[in-house]
């Protein structure tokens, strides 16, 4: 099944998209309030030259306009310098024009209402250019009466758009560095925001290690709902598992007495001659047995790992069981080897991992012929001989689940059944295979000690 | 609205600075009014931008010359006694 998208990825795209577009569009707003703010002190900037034009305007006798004098800023005297005026006298049609204007002149829109006030507009300039216009009318006393004369000045936006594209170029390294920061926040943000995730995990851990039936701890508020339904469904499980156990504990024990019975009366029988009946009844006899035997060893190791308070060390029991078999006649001619090279310490009650070396060790003894090894690695135990080995139809059915216990009757050679119950109980894995050359190797995987 | 105040004399370049520290000496003498109080008088009655200022020294005499420009375009010379800030003329395009 494919997973869906973690959520570092997902918030990380979310970040990834929303910072750069947020980012853009301010900077589009900052850019367009930047230009705006220069226009505003250009126009400014023309209307004072506006009013000195005005100052200096003066009537010959004629009461016509006389030119006036040149004004300060040398890019109105050069051709085509960015910065214009023009004087218009409607009465006259007489207009004098800034040098710079050169073989040009402004013309104003026709809908300019002659109000007194300056009035703004755009028009083309030179080269290309765009310009701004102020222009204003004003009412200056001649001998005829008042007269009205035009003053425009204008100013091209290249020196704007200049300063504007510089203005954005010089944020960008800003809102760059904003950006990774923001997008590094959010990450640093979700890693920590998610990190409860990882104690959940290991409340969860130690249920399934048996090391707590209950899923507890500082978890935040968030999580109170996932506590009390994991906790439910633990209860549940709980009382139901030990419900179903005592009822098989109860029947393995009911069935002992009825079987020595079968037994006796096996016996009787062969007394009175019943030899083929008799030996019929005690294989039977004997194969439910073992079923009960089996049964009532599981409900042991079950209630060893529910009330289990410590975890075992497997290179102390591995040390006790081997100076044990060593004693042996058998184990005094063995070579041992015991490679332990890191801590050991596994979530198993210290009496069912006894039980599982000793069965593998005692196993790998009866069948080896010169030499036992004994390893620790990796989250690994593995116990070898050099023995005959088995055959590898039978490995198979060794290791399977549930195999039926008939096929497992004593003198097969491999007492395996504890091992088994054990494995099962604890979630170990258990896996047997013939070594290259000869012997049989069996391995435990105690997956949570990884 | 911005207030450009241009001052520049009718006088040649040379006989400017000598003409200003005249109208000083006269201004702590009490002799004249200060500009600052005159354009003030001339706001009173003529509201509007000052957009010009000049000034015509004769024999101790300080006459001011203001234009002004109001909100409606109106253009206005005002000449202005510095003594007492009375209004001697309005609009006389007189080019002295």
């Amino acid at each position: 099944m494919k997973r869906p998208l973690s959520i570092r990825v997902r918030f990380l795209l979310v970040s990834l998209v929303a910072v750069p577009s947020a980012l853009a569009l301010a900077a589009l707003f900052m850019t367009s309030m930047f230009s705006a703010s220069l226009e505003r002190r250009l126009e400014e900037e023309l209307k004072g030259h506006i009013n000195t034009i005005a100052g200096s305007i003066r009537l010959g006798i004629d009461g016509k306009i006389e030119h006036p004098f040149s004004l300060m800023d040398r890019r109105f005297a050069q051709a085509y310098g960015g910065l214009y005026w023009q004087i218009g006298d409607a009465a006259t049609s007489a207009q004098f024009r800034s040098e710079s204007l050169w073989d040009t002149s402004l013309s104003s829109p026709d809908d300019l209402p002659d109000d007194g006030a300056v009035h703004r507009y755009e028009a083309d300039g030179p080269e290309g250019t765009r310009l701004i216009v102020l222009e204003r009318q004003i009412m200056v006393s001649a001998p005829a009466g008042l007269k009205p004369v035009q003053i425009s000045v204008a100013s091209d936006t290249r020196a704007l758009d200049e300063a504007s594209r510089g203005f954005a170029l010089d944020i960008l390294p800003y809102l760059a560095g904003l950006a990774a920061f923001l997008i590094g926040a959010s990450l640093v943000q979700v890693i920590f925001g998610l990190k409860p995730l990882a104690d959940l995990t290991k409340g969860l851990d130690r249920i399934r290690e048996r090391r707590s039936g209950r899923l507890e701890g500082a978890l935040p508020a968030e999580f109170v709902p996932v506590e009390a339904a994991v906790n439910r469904l633990l209860e549940s499980q709980a009382q139901s598992l030990a419900r179903a156990r005592a009822r098989a504990g109860d029947l393995a024990h009911g069935l002992k007495t009825p079987l020595t019975v079968l037994s006796n009366d096996a016996l009787t029988l062969r007394e009175r001659g019943e030899g083929e009946i008799a030996d019929e009844i005690e294989h039977l006899v004997q194969m439910m047995r073992g079923h009960v035997e089996h049964e009532l060893a599981r409900s042991r190791i079950v209630a060893n790992a529910d009330m289990r308070q410590t975890d075992a060390d497997i290179e102390k029991i591995v040390g006790q069981v081997v100076k044990t078999l060593q004693r042996t006649p058998k184990g005094e001619a063995l070579q041992w080897t015991v490679e332990i090279g890191e801590p050991s310490h596994v979530p198993l009650d210290a009496h069912d991992l006894r039980e599982l070396i000793g069965n593998l060790t005692e196993n790998a003894v009866k069948w080896a012929s010169g030499e036992v090894c004994i390893g620790w690695k990796q989250g690994r135990l593995v116990v070898a001989d050099d023995g005959p080995g088995v055959d590898p139809d039978k490995i198979r059915s060794m290791t399977e689940r549930g195999v039926r216990l008939d096929s497992q009757t004593p003198g097969t050679g491999f007492g395996l059944s504890i091992v088994k119950e054990i494995c099962e109980v604890y979630g170990l894995t258990l896996s047997i295979e013939n070594r290259q050359g000869s012997g049989l190797m069996v391995s435990v995987g105690f997956g949570a000690a990884e | 609205m911005s207030l450009v105040s241009a001052l520049l004399f009718t006088a040649p370049a040379a006989g400017l600075a000598r003409d200003l520290d005249k109208l000083r000496d006269a201004v702590k003498r009490g002799d004249v009014l200060p500009l600052s109080v005159l354009q003030e008088k001339l706001r009173a009655s003529y509201p509007g931008d000052i957009i010009r200022v000049e000034l015509d020294e004769d024999d101790d005499r300080f006459i001011y010359e203001f234009k002004v420009l109001q909100a409606n375009g109106r253009l206005y010379e005002i000449e202005m006694d510095a003594r007492d800030g009375r209004i001697l003329d309005v609009d006389d395009d007189d080019d002295d």
